[in-house]
């Protein structure tokens, strides 16, 4: 009986903790693929602006439309294809026109010491193989299909995953003997697996495109602007970026 | 005449919300369905495929639910409780667990490259991970704990003694078993199975990651749907989650007629 009054303390502490969020300065939807350079890229512009509330959010391109063309309240939105960004722009939840800021590439990644002895991509159509690759639905997986049908081949894959992040996943975590990725998913996990190139260097990818999202504040278009500038560029690029 | 009871009528206003919470979510799916297309949507080949491999893997694995959960309800009634008690936790576990962490938990242990067991299976030709086999697997770990829990309690040995006066009389423990335990558990036991049911025709987390998602092979309804929403191919993804309501829905009352209510 005596410890009742501290857990009802407990409670109301953590409900008075999760109700006294406030919003965030600068909110900031990406697309998976962005996991690791979006960060540095909000780091870059605000650090002349002082201390910022930051919040990242990451999920496929077409989830975080969906979201926000259904309200959710944020500054702004980068896509890894078009597709998506249109959704957004036609639902009337984007404000100005849409950025190309950046374009991306595929690569194969294998664990370490390549235990399926991958040495192309038309090694993927061998059914024995444990392959991921992205939905054909999702940008990455778009682009693969892209990428298999220049070659004239058809990847025999085990799983369709529904994010780029999945199928690297299952490759570090040697669950499969080969995925394809994007470049820069490749190099940002680059000790947990090996890269093959595509033949040619494969097709270039969909745009990266971002947008300032309706009734943000005006620093989001400030945001979007900057990220065509060089300082952007150069941090989008150390990452294996392309240019748009 | 049965006197009328007396509820505290209080107890109408959460149990009113709590109702509408339920509910809301559904209507609100109903009222934004693609009404005039959801036919054209569900004749799609790949809608075809996912309703088949869900029934097939749904009701495959409520069978395994039943067949391994029966025997385990029933020993744990009958173990010493210390033993039960550990038992009962390990059998929970995965109901606590996010689905996503099971199914990975199922690749580290069969995976047939790095797996506890995968590449002794492998080399015996039984592949499970990015198999119709293993979504089974991966929706009857998550299935299994709802049966056992729900057979559980109805096939305790009974208070009233009557399995120890068959007993006595000479019955075998076999015939105890059938003639008396499993008859008496028999509407547990359906509503268990049909709640496994429902939770492997919903699995989503552990299938996606054990058993992968390839049309025709893995590619469940709850799997489409996904995909479905993140390819932003919203109105599919809404009458694909109506073959799921309604699948359920029917099958769910059927049963509630059949066994549920004797």
């Amino acid at each position: 009986m005596t410890t009742r009054p501290g857990i009802v303390g407990l409670l109301l502490a953590l409900l008075a903790g999760g109700c006294g969020t406030t919003d965030p300065d600068f909110s900031l939807l990406a697309a998976s693929s962005l996991t690791e350079v979006a960060p540095q890229l909000t780091d870059a512009y605000h650090r002349e602006q002082g201390e910022l509330d930051i919040v990242h959010d990451f999920a496929g391109s077409h989830s975080l439309a969906t979201q926000i063309i259904e309200g959710r309240r944020a500054d702004v939105l980068l896509t890894a294809d078009e597709a998506s960004m249109a959704r957004a722009v036609d639902a009337g939840a984007i404000t100005g026109d849409p950025v190309v800021f950046a374009r991306n590439r595929l690569v194969i990644v294998v664990p370490p010491g390549n235990p399926g002895g991958v040495t192309t991509l038309s090694d993927l159509a061998d059914p024995d193989l444990l392959v991921a690759i992205c939905a054909p639905d999702v940008p990455c997986g778009d682009l693969t299909a892209r990428a298999a049908a220049d070659q004239g081949m058809v990847i025999s894959a085990d799983t369709l995953d529904p994010s780029v992040r999945s199928v690297l996943t299952r490759v570090q975590s040697e669950s499969v003997d080969a995925g394809v990725v994007y470049v820069t998913d490749a190099r940002a996990a680059a000790g947990s697996v090996e890269t093959l190139a595509l033949p040619g260097g494969g097709p270039t990818g969909a745009p990266y495109l971002a947008a300032a999202v309706d009734g943000s504040d005006p620093d989001a278009t400030g945001f979007v602007d900057w990220l065509t500038t060089e300082p952007a560029q150069a941090i989008l690029g150390a990452a294996g970026f392309e240019q748009p | 005449m049965r006197p009328p009871t007396r509820t505290p009528r209080l107890l109408a206003v959460p149990a009113v919300l709590g109702v509408t919470l339920l509910t809301l979510p559904i209507v609100a799916l109903l009222w934004r369905m693609p009404w005039s297309s959801v036919i054209d949507l569900w004749a799609e080949p790949e809608t075809v495929d996912a309703l088949r491999i869900s029934l097939v893997v749904s009701l495959t694995s409520a069978a395994l639910s039943v067949l391994l959960g029966l025997p385990l309800a029933w020993f744990l009634g009958r173990m010493p409780h210390r033993w039960s008690r550990v038992v009962r936790a390990v059998v929970l576990l995965p109901m606590v667990l996010p689905p996503v962490v099971a199914g990975t938990a199922l690749l580290f242990a069969l995976s047939p490259r790095r797996g506890l067991l995968g590449p002794a299976l492998d080399g015996i030709g039984i592949t499970l991970p990015f198999t119709t086999a293993g979504a089974v697997l991966a929706a009857t770990v998550v299935a299994l704990p709802f049966f056992v829990i729900t057979a559980e309690s109805a096939l305790h040995p009974d208070a009233d003694g009557l399995e120890d006066a068959a007993t006595t009389l000479g019955a075998s423990p076999a015939t105890v078993l059938r003639r008396i335990t499993l008859p008496r558990a028999r509407p547990a036991i359906a509503a268990g199975a049909a709640l496994a049911w429902a939770r492997a025709l919903g699995e989503f987390g552990a299938t996606l990651t054990f058993a992968g998602n390839v049309p025709g092979r893995t590619r469940t309804l709850p799997l489409a749907i996904f995909e479905d929403l993140e390819g932003g191919r919203f109105e599919s993804a809404l009458a694909v989650s109506l073959i799921m309501l309604a699948v359920s829905l029917s099958v769910l009352v059927s049963l509630r007629e059949k066994w549920l209510l004797r």
